[in-house]
């Protein structure tokens, strides 16, 4: 029965996710803010961690298992993608060696900044 | 009578079970970046439906209610996100930075190299959320008119050439901060990053976790605009 009612919990989360997401005007994915929704149950102590932390592990371990079926319907789309696949591999590939650049200069650059003005040092534990 | 038995829901569910079990412990034989569970999964599924001349819509039919769990499993990003409240706090403002300045690079040279490029908008709005993890990417992709599969393929690309790669451009970068590391690592090659950071260190991949989650919400919050 425990879990169950984790399954309840989450899953009822989930559903108020996407009734939301349907009356927003703007497209926001229900599931994103399925989880705003339940990091804040988190941080106001509505729900405990504990409480959800079956299904939810279960879920974070085993996350790709749930893009298989996306991942086999790729063969309806080979007529898409064969024309533009190198084109696309370039992309994937480029614009993740610019991200990690930019990303990790600035927050380099933020951390220096943040010495140098308050004094503090910046460390993670 | 093949055809009747594939389009029992039972049929794509087991299949997809199958494969990815076998996946999992091929990846536990042979451990190279390559080897993903969800790459081998796909794979033997993809040769069975080639084999027995399956239509995808037969396997759909079992296989679609593992898509339904992606909604929880995106939420269960949640409790991950959670469980890093004390290390989120102590670093607040270079986390939102690079995750924000991650999120704003990553859809803004994709959206100019398609451009460039000239690729047809259905692409391109699949290309959009590439470097976020899988679970958020996917929605996006649908909301922007994109093409889900393709997403996926291009968030698994990314994910496994990040891998790959991380480690060297650490080294060519000279980039001796954790905290950047992590953040850099989780921002451009998400989930699948993340289990090459954790490799490195342990702050890299608290970080790079972190990254995950927040450059997700960030991408999220930025394609509003465009």
């Amino acid at each position: 029965m425990k879990l169950f009612r984790q399954i309840i919990r989450v899953f009822f989360i989930c559903c108020i996710g996407d009734l939301v997401s349907m009356v927003l005007p703007f497209p926001f994915p229900g599931s994103v803010l399925a989880l705003i929704l339940l990091f804040l149950c988190f941080v106001t102590k509505i729900i405990k961690p504990e409480q959800v932390s079956i299904i939810c592990n279960f879920l974070l371990k085993n996350m790709t298992f749930v893009f298989l079926p996306s991942t086999v319907s790729i063969i309806s789309y080979v007529d898409v993608l064969t024309p533009v696949i190198w084109k696309f591999l370039f992309i994937c590939i480029i614009t993740t060696v610019i991200t990690f650049f930019c990303t990790a200069y600035s927050v380099k650059l933020t951390i220096f900044l943040m010495n140098k003005f308050r004094g503090g040092n910046v460390n993670a534990e | 009578m093949l055809n009747e038995f594939t389009a029992r829901p039972i049929f794509g569910f087991t299949l997809c079970v199958l494969a990815y079990y076998i996946g999992v412990k091929t990846k536990k034989r042979f451990d190279y970046p390559i080897v993903t569970p969800i790459v081998i999964a796909t794979l033997i599924c993809l040769a069975v439906i080639v084999v027995f001349d399956i239509p995808l819509s037969n396997f759909q039919n079992g296989a679609s209610m593992i898509t339904m769990f992606l909604a929880p499993a995106t939420a269960a990003l949640a409790l991950s996100i959670y469980h890093q409240l004390s290390i989120i706090k102590k670093n607040l403002i270079p986390i939102l930075v690079g995750c924000i300045v991650g999120a704003a690079t990553a859809v803004g040279s994709i959206l100019v190299l398609c451009k460039v490029m000239g690729l047809p908008e259905d692409i391109t709005a699949s290309l959009v959320p590439k470097s976020i993890t899988t679970a958020i990417a996917t929605e996006l992709s649908e909301k922007l008119g994109g093409i889900v599969p393709v997403t996926v393929a291009a968030v698994t690309v990314t994910g496994i050439f990040g891998t790959i790669v991380s480690p060297y451009l650490l080294k060519w970068t000279r980039l001796d901060n954790p905290i950047a590391a992590g953040l850099a690592i989780g921002a451009s090659c998400h989930a699948l990053g993340t289990a090459k950071a954790i490799e490195i260190g342990e702050t890299e991949g608290s970080l790079s976790g972190i990254a995950v989650g927040i450059c997700g919400l960030a991408t999220v919050f930025l394609t509003l605009f465009i």
